[in-house]
């Protein structure tokens, strides 16, 4: 399970709105489940089909991370045409089995969709989430 | 030439070299000189786990197939694990 607060949360759900039509990524970060932080990160794909994220910004967020002593608990992308499920290009890329994959499904404008998953070498896990006021 | 390696995200890599961080010293001057030593010290398996991106300095993308891409004595290397999707 997943805990987000509600800022982080809406706040998320807005970077995929800012993004459409392409994807938007980032990096959810906190302790045992619970989402304190989150850093969005650049698309350097640039694309409404994959996402790849900036590796310099992504050496920011480990280093932050680091420093603040927090764990990476999702990584977050968004699909702006497609269906909140892992695509097979997330199955093939998810070099993190151990953090969940948060995917905002933006198909329907006005009802976003955001589901984790857990991405296994041989199943995909839905996992919850739960938003906190 | 003296290379710093850092790795970020890549366990089955640090397992392979035994850390997170190591100092190298490689002949040559390029990353696929750095590769070439990498497999050399630590075998294929390692060249397995390398599903990532690679900066140096930090700053500069170095693309996995640019095999020329001069290096300097000094620099450091950072390997991380590719966070990408679709």
């Amino acid at each position: 399970m997943i805990r987000i607060p509600q800022l982080i949360y809406q706040r998320m759900v807005q970077h995929a709105r800012e993004q459409w039509p392409l994807e938007c990524c980032g990096v959810l970060c906190g302790k045992d489940g619970i989402v304190k932080k989150a850093y969005e990160v650049q698309n350097e794909e640039g694309s409404s089909v994959r996402y790849l994220m900036s590796p310099r910004e992504q050496l920011k967020v480990f280093e932050e991370m680091e420093k603040e002593s927090i764990d990476m608990i999702a990584i977050y992308h968004s699909h702006p045409h497609t269906i909140s499920f892992p695509s097979e290009t997330d199955v093939k890329l998810a070099f993190y089995p151990e953090v969940a994959s948060v995917i905002i499904s933006l198909k329907e404008e006005r009802n976003p969709v955001v589901k984790a998953f857990r991405i296994g070498k041989e199943a995909i896990y839905l996992e919850e989430i739960v938003v906190d006021p | 030439m003296k290379i710093r390696l850092k790795l970020v995200g890549i366990q089955e890599m640090e397992q392979l070299i035994g850390g997170r961080e190591i100092v190298l010293q490689m002949e040559g001057s390029t990353f696929g000189d750095l590769l070439s030593h990498l497999e050399e010290t630590y075998g294929r398996p390692l060249m397995k786990c390398l599903h990532c991106q690679i900066l140096r300095n930090g700053k500069e993308w170095i693309r996995r197939d640019n095999l020329t891409y001069p290096l300097q004595d000094g620099d450091h290397v950072t390997f991380l694990q590719m966070m990408g999707g679709g």
